[in-house]
């Protein structure tokens, strides 16, 4: 079981999703390749992550990083995740299999699952706020 | 948001979808009822993880990253299916994702697309399952919630 700490912002940008992905490793040197970018329009989220022993970026360090690669932050969250594999077995009774689900929604045979929101916030009026 | 509005937005969608069809209504406006029924059905379950989970700050953050993305509320819907029949986890992520597609593009062309009977049945199939889903989903504890919820929240 690995620990990481994940950060999934969402915000805007003019720029292509190939450069920021880019910039963002050059900027961050402690990324692994699990970098995801959506853009819709100019409407842009990003998820990355760091190891679990590094600091945890501050939402105005954030938005000053991103800044630097043209992207304008609305909202941040980040949470502590642990990856692990995914082990087929079948419940016998009706229950919800959540670890099936949970490996179903974050998408692979390695598992992230999240263990909770560490910090999140939101821009309101130029000041970022937690929420 | 509370549970039961959403719950009772989405039998009477589909209540609609049912009239719809004595009526004759066509294909694409039936399924666009079916959709919608679907959506509000996925909201209903992401409130009743909400309610049990009870945290605040995943609350606020579901609420602005989720109800905007339909695609979300159908691959949590479809997920859930899947996994209550016991399918493996690629073939669920795969199917989750091809149907979601196919069902968002029914609804960005919804004025000039021809949806076919059979792509209407389908959609109903997954519908009618809706109270098998709604029951495994009241039988999960705060702590599976709150994960099924951490996880979504960072789709």
């Amino acid at each position: 079981m690995e620990k990481h700490i994940r950060y999934v912002i969402d915000g805007y940008t003019t720029q292509r999703v190939e450069d920021i992905k880019n910039a963002l490793k050059s900027h961050l040197t402690n990324l692994d390749d699990d970098i995801k970018i959506s853009k819709e329009g100019y409407k842009v989220s990003l998820s990355f992550r760091t190891p679990a022993n590094v600091r945890v970026m501050q939402c105005q360090e954030i938005d000053e990083l991103l800044s630097k690669l043209g992207v304008v932050a609305t909202r941040i969250i980040v949470s502590d995740v642990v990856t692990y594999e995914y082990m087929t077995y079948t419940e016998s009774n009706k229950r919800l299999n959540v670890n099936l689900l949970i490996a179903a929604l974050s998408d692979g045979k390695t598992v992230e699952r999240s263990e909770g929101i560490i910090l999140s916030c939101k821009k309101r009026d130029g000041t970022w706020m937690q929420i | 948001m509370d549970a039961n509005l959403k719950r009772k937005n989405s039998e009477e969608l589909y209540r609609l979808y049912q009239e719809g069809k004595k009526l004759r209504l066509s294909n694409s406006i039936l399924a666009f009822l079916l959709l919608s029924a679907i959506e509000d059905a996925s909201n209903y379950f992401t409130e009743l993880l909400l309610s049990k989970c009870e945290n605040p700050t995943l609350m606020r953050n579901i609420n602005a990253r989720i109800y905007n993305e339909r695609v979300i509320k159908y691959e949590l819907f479809l997920a859930i299916y899947y996994v209550i029949q016991n399918y493996d986890v690629e073939t669920i992520i795969e199917r989750a994702r091809l149907l979601s597609s196919k069902w968002m593009n029914i609804l960005n062309n919804i004025s000039n697309i021809n949806v076919s009977d059979e792509d209407l049945n389908e959609i109903q199939t997954y519908y009618t399952n809706y109270a098998e889903m709604e029951k495994a989903i009241l039988k999960l504890n705060k702590d599976e919630s709150c994960q099924i919820l951490n996880t979504l929240v960072q789709m």
